[in-house]
This record gives C-alpha cells, structure tokens and sequence, in this order.
C-alpha cells in the first residue's frame, strides 16, 4: 500500500519484481542500483544463499525528486524465484502498488515462466490484492540468447491481460528502465 | 542421510559435510530436546532453508515451508542484529493460548527451532535449551573442521557441470608470453577461443552477480619473482594453475605427474627449460579442457539415465502402490545406500508430487566427497554410479514379492539401459554399468 | 478487496509521534517505530540516524511477515506479539492493525513485562489513527505531475543507450 506523507511531501510505493528463478530479478535492481546517482538509491539489500539464490528478498529504495520538491519514493523488492522458497514468496507482495513480472526469454524455459505467473496469481489473491486489477508490467529478460522464442509467442502465452511488456538484456542494462518507467507510469499515474 | 550446510565466512563460501553419524548425533540431540522440555518438535536448518534433523512429532508440519520461512527469519533478524550492533538475536514467540516457539542460529549459519505446546513455560527450560545448543554446536564445530576446505571458489561447491567454470576459463585464456616458437602458438590456438555461448546466463560478464573467483585467488602461492631464469609471464602462469590444482586435488590426482613436473620446473626456475614448460603447460591444459567435457558428459548422461528410470519407476509403483507407501520405499532406498558418505541420498526429493533427483545437490556432495577421500572426480562419479544402483537395488528388493511389478521394472531398466548404451561405451562408463548390470543381464532381461 | 493507501498529515504524524514519546517514556526503551507490512515507516521515535531507516523498516516489517507466516505454519492463528532477544537490545514487536506492526527497541531485557503492558496500551490508540489515515486506493488524491517520474526515468534509459531492443 503506499503511503502519503503529505507533511514530509513524499509519497513511497511498493514494486515487486516477480518471476522464475534465475530469470533476472535481482540482476534488474542491481543495474538500477549502479547506474541511478548516489542520492537517488538508497542501501542494496540481498538476502540471498550461499549460491546466490535469493532466500527472501533484495530490496532497493528508489527515490525521484519531482519539480514542486515533492519526492517519490519506489521500494523495489524481488522475490525468491525458486520453488522451495514458495512460503516465503508471498510475504513479499504484502501491500504492493505495482508488479514487474519477469520471464525467461528461453524456449525451454516457459513451463517455468508458467508456473511462475500462475503463482504469482495465486499468491496476490492470498495477500488480498487481484491479479486482474494490480498494476502490472512484463519484461521478456535475456533477449541476447540464441535459443530465445520470439516475444509474440511470449506474449502470446503470458501477456493475458495485455500489459505493456519490455524486451530486455538486464545483465547489460537494456530495458531495465524502460520496464521501471513502465511500472512507475501505472503506480503514479493510477493515483 | 547426508546434509550440507552452507555457511559464509569471511574467506567466502564454505560447505560443511554432515556424516551419517554426525547427522544421527543431531538427530539425538534434538529428541533428547524434546523429551526432557516437553516440546512438540524441533529441528535444525540450514542457513538456505535446508531441513537437517528433526526430533520429536513433525507429521502435521509442513517442514519444508517452516524451514524455508525461518530461513528468511533468520536472515533478516542478522541484519537487523547488525544494524544495531549486535552479535545475533534469538526469536521468542509465545501466545498464551497456542503454541510457542524458540529460534535461534547456531555455529554461525543453521538454526534450531523448537515448538512447544501452550502448556510450557520458556523460563523454566531455558537452560536445557542452552545445553543443546552448545551440543549441536560442538557437532557442527567438529564437522566443519574435519571438512577439506576449498578455498576461494564457488566453484569448488557448484557441480561438476558447472566445473566447467570461470577458473578454468581464465587458465584457457591465458597468454604465454612473446616468442613462443610456432609449434607452441598451434597448439595454443585450440584452447585460445571464449567460452562457447552456452545457453546459460553465467557467462563472464562484468555485471554479472556470479562471483568472480579470480580476484579472491588462494594466497597459498608465494610470489618469488625469479632471479634470471624462467620469463615471468610463464612462471605466473604455471603459478596460477598450480595453485588451482591445489584447490582441486581431485584433478590434481588426475595430472599428478604433469604437476610435479611443473613445480619442480618452476622451482629450478632455468631459462633454458623454458619451452619444455611451456609446451607441457599448455599439453596439460588442453588434457584438462578435454577431461572436464568427458566427466561433464558423463555426469549429464548419468543424470539423464536415472532421471529417466525415477520417472519410470514412480509410474510403474503408483500404478500399484498407495502415495505413501511409494513414498516410504524411496526414502527408505536412498538413505540407506549404507556408506558413510552417502551422495545420492540428499539429491533425492519429492516435489509436487513426483520424485526427482536434484543432480546440482549430488554435484555438490561428490565435490566434497572427492576433496575429503582424496579421491579423483572419476572415482567420485563411479560411487555415486554405484550409490545409486545399491539405492535402485534396494527399492527392487521392496517390491521383490510383487512379480508383475518387478518385470515391468527390469523392462523398463534394460529398455532404458538400451538406449544408452552407445553414449555408455563412447564415455568409458561402459565397464563400470555392464558390472552393475550383472544380475539383470544374468536374468535374460538384457541382450548382452 | 481494493488495494489501500495511507494518509499521513502533519496532524495525524504529530498524534502518532506524541503516543511513541509517551509509550517509550513510560516503558523505559529506546526507541518506538510504527511500521507498515509492506515496509514503510509511518511514524517513529528516536531511532539513531546511524541506522538506514529504509532499511530498518524494511527488515522489521519482513521479519514480523516471516514469523507470522511460520507461526501459522505451526497452526497457530492468532499471532501478534514477538520477542527478539539480544545481548544488549531487544526487540519486542507487536500487531496494531492487520498492515501495521509497531516495534519497541529496549536494553534491560527485565524489563519486557514493563515494555508488554505499555505497548499494549499504546496499540488501542495507535490502531485508531492509523485506520482513520487509511483510505481505500480509488480515493487518493493525483499525484502532482503524475508522470514526471516515468519520464525522468524514461530519460534514464535514452541516456545509456539510444536504440531499443
């Protein structure tokens, strides 16, 4: 849920960051993280295994300084992609504004672009929001691949609700903040 | 069954390998727990969410998802604990009219929970708890020091797919030095070409959150700049490969010749010996490359197999078979491959409601393994070939007085083993396979 | 059930301030921090500014999330309190509405009784003031330029590289 703090003149809104294991969620904040100034990101928190698979969560505050002095804050969060952390997922999209959901541009690789969507449903019903009406954006993530689908047929099998969807190379920053703009532009513009 | 626990210190990654016995030891640890507090359960995790032990009643648990939460329990409440400078927290959680709950890490990176029922009062047990605590924590202290430890590299820990890695890599990459003679530049054009563009995000990016093992590479080499003997560039290099075989010994064992040659060369450090070195360095590189395809190929052509006979065997066992009793037999087959380092064991899971082996988790444990016994990475994958077969053995057995089971077992078996048999020979797993295909061959199932 | 907003005035932060002083007066703590579970602070009292406070929120509010979902994991569906115990900290949490948590940050771990019985007053009062500043999401007010932040970032991504993919 995001919060107005009309006296402090900010507003702070939740981005999840969602989608299959390994498929470039933390890839995309650590990019924005090193390429936005110093006085526009706050402190990078991974929570991650030993083997770099996210445990819990990485979080990133984002704050974008408007004309009037008033400031926009977007706390990036992404979850754990890998199944074992099912529990844990959900808790992540608790008060959420706004979800980025990132595939894998791999043809082998959409059973788990599936699943992981569908999970994404469901657990979005469980934290009482609705996957019909939240705020949603896609990435098609690893674009540079040789063995990618194209992003029709993506689309084709994820994009149900039609959203604005992004190519991206996340690890060289392609489309990394087109997608950001993206999911910003439904958060803000909504309100 | 085996654990690992993954525990991050400051030289970076570090596995400890759980034995049978320790596990059991654990295990003991936390139902005397239970018993002396009157708790309902308690367990041990690792700090990735990984169950180790349990004691007590855990049936009507769902052990995985609490593991996995506490995982992430812990991992915030360190940083918390870091934030305000302290060394660690412990979580309490009592509600009058439910179950209460104790958490806390032990020996830096697992962490023990323990439930008890409304009727406790933590207070009172709060000593008891403290003794087990310094138990487990005597355990996993000893465990980790008996572990061999693989310093400066992930990839020591990944498996051996991904033994296809960074470090070898860079080595493959390298540059001599000038006036290498022509018959040396030959040979080093093979090796010379990136890294294929496997299909695999991991390849050497500058952004990349893979870690990069070169800039942590072991201080173990003493950095003797030599007098007026062999050039520099090369010594750095021969420098540089022994020291990764020194984190390797499983390969090490595998070139042991090429790599006393190379220390003896470097420790003589004469000018004149210059091209022999060389062209013995890039013999052995280019025999490396080649051996970790042939050991990776191996690896994936095993994976596939019984990856393949798990399915078969779960279709043709619940076909007849109750979920549980299916369920039972596996666990029961895997746990007690009956050594005590027991790799197949921890690779075994079920989910969504089929059984799969996680092949990264066996990569893993062999990595360790063959580190501890000094074994080289074949020798390693010829146990787990042979873990395996004792497992699917044992789960045979368990079904022994169900006949028509049993055949459809064997047909699947040598329709599989059938299939294979070509990639079998053409990697020289034939021998080992056709030994352990002894009783089924001897039955007629089999053609040879 | 529509996505919510909350509504923070200088008046209703002042209100929210003033129970934090009075609670962390009276329980001998630290510091005082009302959180909301999707990780923003909506008031607090005395926390060093050594500390990220972004951060800390962040890691309070997913910490209490975890151990909630665990608890109900265990069958335990009334959840509210928790305790963590330091060496020279401790960190007692407790549930004002369903999305807020407030968290008591205090030394003498004797004093948990103290801190329990103050914190439990403090929450009737908070959990009004913080559902009287919630709105449901359809009635927040236009973000002033409502894209100016899209555009600036879409300004980020022209500038590393021109073309798109």
């Amino acid at each position: 849920m995001s919060v107005h703090n009309v006296a402090g003149r900010e507003i702070v809104y939740k981005v999840a960051y969602h989608g299959p294991g390994m498929c470039g969620k933390t890839t995309n904040l650590r990019f924005i993280y090193n390429t936005l100034p110093g006085r526009q990101v706050g402190n990078f928190l991974v929570l991650d295994t030993a083997v770099e698979r996210t445990l819990y969560y990485d979080f990133l505050p984002v704050v974008i300084p408007l004309d009037d002095d008033y400031k926009v804050r977007f706390h990036l969060y992404t979850v754990p992609g890998q199944a074992y952390y099912d529990a844990s997922r959900k808790l992540v999209l608790k008060g959420v504004d706004g979800v980025v959901f990132v595939a894998d541009s791999r043809g082998d690789r959409m059973p788990e672009n599936e699943e992981s969507l569908a999970m994404l449903k469901r657990d979005l019903g469980e934290v009482g929001l609705d996957y019909a009406t939240v705020p949603l954006v896609m990435q098609y993530n690893k674009r540079d691949l040789p063995d990618v689908i194209p992003t029709e047929a993506l689309a084709a099998k994820l994009n149900d609700r039609g959203v604005k969807a992004f190519g991206a190379v996340a690890r060289d920053g392609v489309g990394v903040f087109e997608t950001l703009s993206g999911i910003v532009d439904l958060v803000t513009g909504r309100t | 069954m085996e654990a690992t626990i993954d525990i991050r210190t400051a030289d970076g990654n570090v596995n400890i390998l759980l034995e049978d016995k320790q596990v059991g030891s654990i295990r003991e640890v936390l139902v005397d727990l239970c018993l002396s507090t009157h708790a309902i359960f308690s367990m041990l995790i690792d700090a990735a969410g990984r169950v180790v032990a349990t004691g007590g009643e855990t049936k009507d648990y769902e052990l995985e998802a609490v593991a996995a939460l506490a995982a992430g329990d812990l991992a915030t409440s360190r940083q918390l604990a870091g934030m305000l400078g302290e060394p660690e927290f412990s979580l309490l959680f009592q509600h009058e009219k439910q179950k209460n709950l104790f958490m806390t890490a032990i020996e830096s990176d697992a962490i023990l929970i323990v439930v008890f029922d409304v009727d406790t009062t933590f207070g009172a047990l709060r000593l008891r708890i403290r003794r087990s605590m310094s138990q487990l924590q005597s355990i996993l202290h000893q465990a980790r020091r008996s572990t061999v430890v693989a310093l400066s590299s992930t990839a020591a820990v990944s498996s051996p797919e991904e033994l296809r890695s960074q470090e070898v890599d860079e080595l493959m990459a390298v540059r001599i030095g000038p006036a290498a003679p022509a018959a040396v530049r030959v040979e080093a054009t093979p090796a010379a070409p990136p890294p294929p563009a496997a299909p695999v995000a991991e390849t050497a990016a500058p952004a990349q959150p893979a870690p990069v093992p070169a800039p942590a590479a072991p201080p173990v080499q003493p950095a003797s700049p030599p007098p007026a003997g062999l050039p520099e560039p090369l010594v750095a290099e021969i420098q540089k490969a022994l020291a990764w075989f020194e984190s390797f010994k499983g390969w090490q064992l595998v070139f042991t010749d090429e790599v006393e040659f190379l220390s003896r060369g470097l420790a003589r450090n004469r000018a004149e010996e210059a091209d022999t070195l060389r062209s013995i360095f890039l013999r052995t590189r280019a025999r490396l490359t080649e051996q970790k395809r042939l050991l990776e190929a191996r690896f994936r052509l095993v994976q596939s197999l019984y990856q393949q006979f798990v399915v078969a065997l779960q279709i043709v066992m619940s076909g007849a078979w109750h979920d549980e009793i299916v369920d039972r037999a596996m666990k029961a087959a895997f746990s007690g491959v009956g050594s005590d380092h027991n790799m197949v064991g921890g690779g075994i899971s079920k989910r969504e409601g089929n059984w799969a082996f996680d092949f990264s988790l066996i990569g893993r444990s062999l990595v360790s393994v063959c580190h501890a016994r000094g074994w080289t990475y074949h020798q390693g994958m010829v146990e787990v070939l042979r873990q395996l077969n004792s497992a699917l053995s044992a789960l045979s057995a368990f079904i022994i007085e169900d006949t028509k089971l049993r055949e459809e077992l064997t047909r699947q078996w040598a329709r599989l083993y059938r299939h294979y048999a070509d990639g079998l020979k053409t990697l020289e797993l034939e021998g080992e396979v056709l030994d352990l295909f002894r009783p089924l061959v001897k039955s007629g199932a089999l053609p040879k | 059930m529509p996505a919510k907003y909350v509504e923070l005035k200088a008046a209703d932060v002042e209100l929210m301030e003033a129970e934090l002083r009075t609670l962390c007066a009276r329980a001998g703590a630290e510091a005082v921090v009302l959180v909301d579970l999707s990780g923003v602070i909506l008031a607090a009292h005395r926390v060093s500014d050594k500390i990220d406070h972004l951060l800390f929120a962040a890691l309070l509010s997913s910490n209490f999330a975890a151990t909630e979902e665990l608890s109900r994991r265990l069958g335990v569906t009334s959840f509210r309190v928790m305790y963590h115990e330091g060496k020279r900290q401790n960190l007692y949490f407790d549930k004002v509405t369903d999305d807020t948590i407030l968290v008591v940050l205090f030394r003498d771990s004797n004093a948990l009784g103290r801190v329990r019985l103050f914190t439990e007053k403090s929450i009737v009062e908070l959990a009004k003031m913080v559902t009287a500043a919630t709105r449901p999401a359809g009635e927040a007010p236009p973000l002033p330029q409502a894209h100016a932040a899209a555009a600036y970032l879409e300004q980020v991504a022209a500038s590393i590289q021109p073309g798109k993919l």
